[in-house]
């Protein structure tokens, strides 16, 4: 079942959100199971056979963290390793095993045949979820662990399939408080301005942003300067609005029912530098890998070269995580590079103390950006080849060109576009002016806007709410007004005149 | 987590550590008042947005009003064009239907003055980027809603006959959205509304992009391109789109092993029904201009083609045999003669218009009046009648009109040359 769907706006949402707070009026724990089980009906939508996968993946993890937290000495540890290499060897199966195939094969020149093993939705959230609860357990930080909390935690519908990627001791508290089985009219009024705000970026913004996206990588044969950027632009704007537009909908749907999750995205085209971009996208995967990768390789503890070689690892991995993919795999390992970059930056430019204005500050953003963007071309593409073909245009060696209906309404600026080189080409004309103008659109509400949290500035709606620069203008901030009624009523209209065919979310194929 | 924290972060945030924000202290009853708001603005947006779609009725379905200053030129529709043209069909209750692509869709129009003064009530189910599969669909659901027609004139197109011969003959078409969806998306969805809103704005435009209440979509709007890029751009645009699909097509008619394919099996059920209805057939093979045949040439796809025709006939002849009182002609419109060998106007040139072809795919309706003046019976020379005993005879008009054409106008032939030249270079 999609957020961006009727059934699940007018049928599931409202009978799960009245079934619980009626329940929740003669028992909390009645409550927390009715929305256990919503959830799995929630989960069972998309393919009820992976339910059974989903519900013994929670009870082998809840029963293998009991026995990490009761044993002692090396059993611990004994259990622990046990219990995370069954997880990742059902991750590796269900997602992995066709990659590995294929490089068997390449490497050996062998003809294995590859499994076609249908991933099962959400693996890769609940698998690491669990996994970060097990390493937790084994060093003593688990402190609430009644199963009902624990199954809610896990399947916990507005993170199931797509996140924010939990951790247990932000949220399985949250399910033993009196005050979230509490209806409250500002939860309501918040979270449904929340949920707002992140269905109108998906449906009215990224929906609109992917054919132009598609049209590049998967249908067009013109990869010059202006097309090729348009189209990966419109990529980079469509993921964007796409998963942090989920991430509002599963903060918004979530706050309704008095628990607070995660922020998952912090405007992370406006960073500075790429340490920056990942402290603002995704941030929960980036703490999980931080946190259950990073730190144990070691982090920064063991000299520069390690730190490098630790960051490099982690971002492999992180890309590997995205997907059973060499594209995903380059992607992370650009990152990765990146990161050391900036860090070796960094350390160059503090000891030579070099400056760094304002005009730094843009060149710096508009380097981020662009370097973002050349990584998204291999996150997006369906081979390298189509990738190094499309990074080809960006640089401008396919010429610049631009469609000759565009050509006749320059007049004379057409013949000296011609001697600087710019070439003219039939048809497209409608698809190149649609790509630019969402692109601008794109543009201007990730770079100029301000965003969800922002708004949302007067409340702590999710965790981790940053205390970010103040809005200049008090128009811009939340309240329950009329005036604000009227906003997010229309917002809502919208949104829902365009759920005529829902699109699915990028980041559910991960 | 405090143990973790001391440690860089490198690589992202922790949350939970943010300072808190202020918090809002706003009495219930305002998040009570907002919400309620919030309500009615959804609500009474809903009203107003069906209302007024159901009003302009972009599409033809409700007809509660019919101005000239509001409303009546409605726009093409950009989705379930299926189903808005069989309710507009069940509606019309046509005994001369017209099925096929956008060629039939864009060429015949069912408001010819040949039509009504033959007796004819005509409707236009031809579909853009469509093949017989949708033909036989639709046909099929227009029999749930109306009687069968009397005559049925099919638009087939040689480029769908061509197959690889290890394809696997195709599942049954799928059922397409549910009746409840598409009424529930044309009156309720932001294209709806941008419809609604297009189709007030047309009744002042000069060259509307639109569709008929008949069904035709005339393309008015190239007018409109050919002012301000001249015909050659829009015939060589197209033209280099043809090249690349062309040099991609198999040169085969049939799945290895078999006498079927898709469209042969969806020709065979279409055919079989409306011999079962009594219904009036006439195979057209579409009048593609000289440019297009010469691209056809240049691909390798001549003999194909001929092969095709024998086909055609063939399958006539068999539906004539399981059913002896089915009435099926076949006409063949193809060659390079006469109105197929237009010239198109030279680069640059925005004046001149060409009187028989938007470009080499698709014909206007001055050729499409000549179709349907022989199918209903007209005294023309234009279009030949295809049978078993007229193969050869066909054969040798196409080679005469080809060598008429070629001297009359070689520049098609190589531009044609080239352009499959070109596509055959860049093909992957």
């Amino acid at each position: 079942m999609l957020f961006n769907s009727f059934t699940f706006l007018f049928l599931f949402l409202p009978v799960t959100a009245i079934g619980y707070f009626l329940l929740a009026r003669r028992s909390h724990v009645q409550a927390a199971g009715w929305l256990a089980l919503a959830s799995l009906t929630f989960y069972g939508w998309w393919s009820y056979y992976y339910i059974p996968l989903l519900l013994g993946s929670i009870v082998f993890n809840y029963w293998m963290g009991q026995r990490i937290g009761h044993a002692a000495g090396p059993a611990r540890k004994r259990w622990l390793t046990a219990a995370v290499a069954t997880d990742l060897g059902l991750l590796a199966y269900y997602k992995y095993a066709d990659f590995f195939i294929s490089g068997a094969n390449w490497l050996a020149h062998a003809d294995i045949p590859l499994l076609h093993v249908v991933l099962p939705i959400g693996i890769s959230f609940f698998t690491f979820t669990q996994i970060a609860y097990l390493v937790d357990t084994y060093q003593g930080k688990v402190k609430e662990a009644r199963f009902l909390h624990y199954v809610l935690f896990i399947t916990y519908f507005p993170h199931l399939i797509a996140g924010p990627v939990l951790h247990h001791a932000e949220m399985m508290p949250q399910f033993d408080k009196p005050a979230s089985y509490r209806f409250s009219f500002q939860n309501v009024a918040v979270g449904l301005s929340i949920f707002a705000i992140g269905l109108a970026k998906k449906v009215l913004i990224a929906d609109n942003l992917a054919p132009h996206a598609n049209f590049l990588f998967d249908m067009a044969d013109i990869f010059s300067l202006a097309n090729a950027w348009g189209g990966v632009l419109a990529y980079a704007f469509q993921l964007y609005f796409d998963f942090s537009g989920y991430s509002d909908m599963a903060i918004g749907i979530s706050l309704m029912f008095g628990i607070r999750l995660p922020l998952n995205f912090d405007s992370p085209y406006k960073a500075a530098n790429i340490v920056d971009f990942w402290r603002r996208w995704h941030m929960t995967l980036s703490r999980f890998l931080r946190d259950y990768l990073y730190v144990p390789l070691g982090g920064n503890r063991k000299g520069p070269v390690r730190r490098y070689v630790n960051l490099l690892a982690t971002m492999l991995l992180g890309g590997l995580w995205h997907g059973a993919g060499m594209n995903f795999v380059i992607w992370g390992a650009l990152h990765g590079i990146y990161l050391v970059i900036n860090h070796g930056w960094n350390a160059v430019a503090d000891r030579l103390r070099l400056p760094r204005g304002r005009a730094w500050a843009v060149f710096s953003w508009a380097l981020t950006f662009a370097a973002v963007c050349v990584a998204w071309v291999f996150f997006r593409a369906t081979s390298f080849d189509k990738a190094m073909t499309i990074l080809h245009g960006m640089a401008g060696l396919d010429g610049i060109g631009l469609p000759a209906s565009i050509g006749q309404q320059l007049g004379p600026l057409k013949p000296l576009l011609e001697q600087w080189g710019v070439t003219f080409y039939l048809g497209g004309g409608s698809r190149f002016i649609e790509t630019w103008q969402w692109v601008v659109i794109g543009g201007f509400i990730a770079f100029c806007l301000p965003n969800t949290q922002q708004i949302m500035g007067r409340y702590e709606a999710a965790l981790g709410t940053m205390a970010g620069p103040r809005l200049a203008a008090r128009w811009q901030i939340w309240q329950p007004s009329r005036r604000w009624s009227f906003y997010i009523g229309a917002i809502l209209l919208g949104s829902l005149l365009s759920l005529s065919r829902p699109a699915e979310f990028l980041y559910f194929q991960f | 987590m405090e143990q973790i924290q001391r440690y860089d972060d490198d690589t992202g945030v922790m949350a939970g550590a943010a300072a808190p924000a202020a918090a809002a202290v706003q009495p219930q009853a305002s998040y009570r008042r907002f919400t309620a708001w919030c309500g009615a603005v959804v609500g009474a947006g809903v009203l107003l947005v069906t209302g007024f779609v159901a009003v302009i009725d972009p599409y033809h379905l409700y007809g509660f009003v019919d101005s000239p200053k509001l409303n009546h030129v409605k726009p093409l529709p950009e989705q379930y064009r299926e189903q808005i043209k069989l309710a507009q069909a069940a509606a019309v209750r046509p005994d001369l239907i017209l099925l096929g692509n956008s060629r039939v869709e864009v060429g015949l129009d069912p408001d010819s003055p040949q039509v009504s003064a033959h007796g004819r009530t005509a409707y236009n189910m031809g579909l853009a980027g469509t093949s017989l599969t949708v033909s036989e669909r639709m046909y099929a659901r227009l029999r749930g809603s109306a009687a069968p027609a009397a005559m049925a004139v099919i638009g087939v197109e040689f480029l769908d006959f061509l197959v690889k011969p290890e394809e696997t003959p195709a599942p049954p078409a799928s059922s397409g959205p549910s009746p409840w969806q598409w009424r529930f998306d044309t009156l309720f969805s932001i294209k709806s509304v941008s419809d609604a809103l297009r189709t007030v704005r047309l009744q002042k435009a000069a060259d509307p992009e639109t569709m008929t209440g008949r069904g035709q979509t005339p393309l008015r709007n190239y007018n409109q391109f050919a002012r301000q890029e001249g015909y050659y751009a829009i015939f060589q645009q197209k033209a280099g789109d043809n090249a690349k699909n062309l040099v991609r097509k198999p040169h085969n008619l049939f799945v290895a092993g078999t006498n079927r394919s898709e469209s042969i099996d969806r020709l065979r059920t279409l055919l079989d029904t409306m011999a079962r209805d009594r219904t009036e057939v006439h195979l057209v093979i579409y009048p593609y201009h000289a440019q297009l045949m010469a691209m056809f040439e240049e691909a390798g796809l001549q003999s194909t083609m001929d092969d095709w025709r024998q086909l055609l006939v063939r399958e006539a002849d068999a539906v004539r045999t399981r059913y002896p009182n089915a009435r099926i002609d076949v006409w063949d419109f193809s060659g390079y003669g006469g109105m197929r060998c237009e010239r198109i106007p030279a680069p640059g040139d925005t004046r001149t218009a060409t009187r028989w072809y938007w470009e080499a795919g698709h014909f206007k309706s001055t050729l499409g009046e000549r179709i349907l003046q022989r199918v209903l019976g007209g005294e023309t020379a234009f279009g030949f009648r295809l049978g078993a005993d007229t193969l050869a005879a066909n054969r040798q008009r196409i080679a005469a009109e080809r060598a008429q054409c070629a001297g009359d106008y070689p520049q098609v032939f190589a531009g044609a040359r080239d352009l499959v030249a070109n596509a055959r270079a860049s093909a992957p």
